[in-house]
C-alpha cells in the first residue's frame, strides 16, 4: 500500500480570503480518505483542487506531482447530470475506453457487458433507457456503474450518497472499497453524511479527515 | 434484436415529412416529383449536415456557409484567371480546402478567444464578404464580363465518366438519389457507431459533464467546426452546380434556411442529438412547404418567403420547447 501526503495546501475563493491555509493531507491507495466537515468549509474545492479542476496556486508541486503521476481520474460530482439525452448503453459506452467503434458481434457483447452491469449495480433500466428518465439515485449507480469500465488511479467523490436509500448506499461502499484494493487506486469522499461515516467498512477502515478553521485535521488525532 | 426506439423529436420529424408531402399532393404536385425534390436541394441536405454538426456542440456558425460561395467564388476566379475550367477534381478540393480552413478561423475566434459564436460568426462573414468586393476591385463576380460571354452554362465542365454515371437510372430513380442516401448512411455510421460522434453528442449535451468524463471539450468542438467546413464546402458545390456566377450574398441572404432544415430535422438548438438520417425528412419538409407556399403565394416573393419560414421557426421551436417541459 502506498502513501502520498500532499504538503502546505492553499485554498482561496478570492484573492486574499484563503479557505485552506498551509494544510496537508496523506492518502492511501486501496483505502478510503473521508473528507468530513460543515457546508462551505471547502471540501468541494479542495477535491476539485486534488484532481487538477482549479489551479494550485501553492506553488510546491505536490498537487502537480500526484496529477503526473495519477492521470487517470474518475469524478463525482452533484452538478454533473451525465447526458440526459443519452440511453444507458451510449453512456457506458462513452466511459469505456477499451471500444472504439461498435459493430455487429462488438455491439452485442458491450450490449451484455451493460446488461450485467446493470444488474450487478441494481439498476432498474434496461442498456437501452434514455438516462433522463432515470431517478437521481438511479443515475449515482450509474455513473459508479462506468467505473468498472476503466483501471482509475484516483477517484474523488463529492457527497456521493446524498440521494441514495440504504441499500444503494450499500452497493456503492462495497462496490468502491472492492474496486480500489484491486486497482490500488487513491479514494477520495467528501461527505457529512452520517450513515456513510458510521457504515461498518468505512467506520472500520477509512481514513478520517476534518476540515475545520482552514487547516485539515485527522479525526480523532492530531493536527496534519 | 432490442434497438433503442425512436425519440419524440424523431416521430415529430417523420410525421412532419409526411404530413407536408400530403399537403404538397394536395397542392396540385405529384409523388413522383418528390426525387427531384430531393435532388434539387441535394446542395441543403449538405449544409443542413453541417449545421447540425454546429448545432450538436450548442454552437452556431451561419458564417461558413457565407464564406462558402466566397470560396466557389474564389475557386471560379482561379478558374477564370487561369483560362481552364476543365479539372473539375482540383476545383472540387480548392473549394472544400478553402472551406475548412475558414470554418477553423471561426472555430479559433469561438473556442480559443471564448468568442460567442453567434458574435464570431456575424463578425467573419461581413469581413469576408468585405474583403470579397475589395478582392474583385468592388464589383462581384456576376458583374465580371467574362462571366457573361464565356457561355458556360456550369462555372465548370463535368467530366464525361462523371457525367455518365450521373445519368444512370435505377428503378426510375437517378443515380444521385441512391448516392445521398450512401453518404447519409455512412454519416450516420460514422456517428452512431464510433467514439468520436458519441463525444460530439456528449459535448453538446453537456460540456461540464463532458470534462468531467476526460474529454477534451475543445477538441472536439473543432472537429465540428471543421465537419460543418467539410459539408458547407460540399453543399457550396453543389449549390453552385446550376449556376454561371455567384457572389458571397447567395448562401448568406439564405442562413437562415439550414438552421430551420436542422431543427425539422430534430436537431436541438441547444445541442445534443445528431440527426443525420432524418435531415432528409427535414430538408423534404422545407422543400415541400417551399413548394406549396409557391402555389399560395405566386411569384417569386422572397419577404414572404422569409416571413413565412422565420415565425415557422419560431412557433416550431416554442411547441417543441413546451412539449419537452411537459415530458
Amino acid at each position: 500500500m502506498a502513501t502520498f501526503r500532499f504538503k502546505d495546501i492553499r485554498l482561496e475563493y478570492v484573492p486574499g480570503n484563503e479557505i485552506l491555509t498551509n494544510a496537508s493531507l496523506q492518502v492511501e491507495n486501496g483505502n478510503i480518505t473521508l473528507l468530513e466537515g460543515d457546508n462551505g468549509v471547502g471540501k468541494t474545492s479542495l477535491l476539485k483542487l486534488l484532481g487538477g479542476l482549479i489551479p494550485d496556486k501553492s506553488g510546491n508541486g505536490s498537487i502537480e506531482n500526484f496529477q503526473k503521476n495519477n492521470p487517470r481520474k474518475f469524478y463525482y460530482f452533484p452538478e454533473d447530470m451525465l447526458f440526459p439525452d443519452f440511453t444507458v448503453l451510449e453512456y457506458l459506452w462513452l466511459t469505456d475506453t477499451e471500444t472504439t467503434i461498435r459493430f455487429g458481434s462488438q455491439y452485442y457483447q458491450f450490449q451484455r457487458v451493460v446488461e450485467s452491469l446493470l444488474t450487478e449495480f441494481r439498476i432498474e433500466a434496461s442498456p437501452f433507457t434514455i438516462i433522463r428518465e432515470l431517478s437521481t439515485g438511479n443515475r449515482t449507480l450509474l455513473k459508479f456503474a462506468s467505473l468498472m469500465l476503466d483501471a482509475y488511479h484516483v477517484l474523488l467523490l463529492d457527497e456521493p450518497t446524498s440521494h441514495l436509500d440504504e441499500e444503494k448506499l450499500t452497493v456503492i461502499v462495497s462496490k468502491t472499497t472492492e474496486y480500489i484494493k484491486r486497482n490500488a487506486s487513491y479514494c477520495i469522499i467528501s461527505t457529512h453524511d452520517s450513515r456513510l461515516m458510521s457504515h461498518n467498512s468505512i467506520a472500520k477502515n477509512a481514513k478520517r479527515y476534518r476540515i475545520d478553521n482552514k487547516v485539515i485535521k485527522k479525526v480523532g488525532n492530531e493536527s496534519h | 434484436m432490442k434497438v433503442t426506439k425512436l425519440r419524440p423529436e424523431e416521430i415529430t420529424t417523420v410525421l412532419l415529412a409526411v404530413l407536408s408531402v400530403v399537403l404538397l399532393r394536395l397542392s396540385g404536385i405529384g409523388f413522383d416529383y418528390i426525387p427531384h425534390l430531393l435532388l434539387n436541394d441535394s446542395y441543403l441536405i449538405f449544409l443542413t449536415l453541417g449545421t447540425v454538426f454546429i448545432l450538436s456542440v450548442s454552437e452556431i456558425d451561419i458564417s461558413t456557409f457565407g464564406i462558402v460561395s466566397l470560396s466557389v467564388l474564389g475557386a471560379l476566379y482561379i478558374n477564370y484567371e487561369l483560362g481552364s475550367n476543365d479539372n473539375l477534381y482540383t476545383l472540387i478540393g480548392l473549394i472544400i480546402s478553402f472551406s475548412v480552413i475558414l470554418s477553423l478561423l471561426n472555430a479559433f475566434l469561438v473556442i480559443r478567444l471564448n468568442w460567442d459564436s453567434i458574435l464570431a460568426t456575424i463578425a467573419t462573414l461581413s469581413l469576408f464578404s468585405g474583403l470579397t468586393l475589395i478582392i474583385y476591385n468592388m464589383t462581384y463576380l456576376h458583374s465580371r464580363p467574362n462571366a457573361e460571354h464565356t457561355g458556360m452554362i456550369r462555372p465548370y465542365e463535368i467530366p464525361a465518366d462523371l457525367e455518365r454515371l450521373l445519368e444512370y437510372n435505377f428503378l426510375s430513380i437517378e443515380i444521385n438519389v441512391f448516392l445521398i442516401a450512401l453518404i447519409m448512411i455512412l454519416v450516420s455510421v460514422f456517428i452512431n457507431r464510433t467514439k468520436l460522434g458519441l463525444k460530439l453528442m456528449a459535448v453538446g449535451q453537456s460540456s461540464l459533464s463532458a470534462s468531467y468524463c476526460s474529454i477534451n471539450v475543445a477538441a472536439i468542438k473543432l472537429t465540428s467546426f471543421i465537419l460543418a467546413g467539410l459539408m458547407y464546402g460540399v453543399g457550396g458545390i453543389l449549390y453552385i452546380s446550376d449556376f454561371d456566377t455567384t457572389n458571397p450574398g447567395y448562401l448568406a441572404g439564405d442562413i437562415v434556411i439550414p438552421i430551420m432544415c436542422a431543427v425539422l430535422s430534430g436537431a436541438d438548438i441547444n445541442g445534443g442529438r445528431l440527426p443525420i438520417i432524418f435531415t432528409i425528412a427535414g430538408v423534404v419538409t422545407y422543400s415541400s412547404l417551399t413548394n406549396i407556399v409557391n402555389v399560395l403565394i405566386p411569384g417569386n416573393n422572397a419577404d414572404a418567403y422569409s416571413a413565412f419560414f422565420g415565425s415557422f421557426l419560431i412557433v416550431y421551436l416554442f411547441v417543441r420547447y413546451k412539449t419537452s417541459q411537459r415530458r
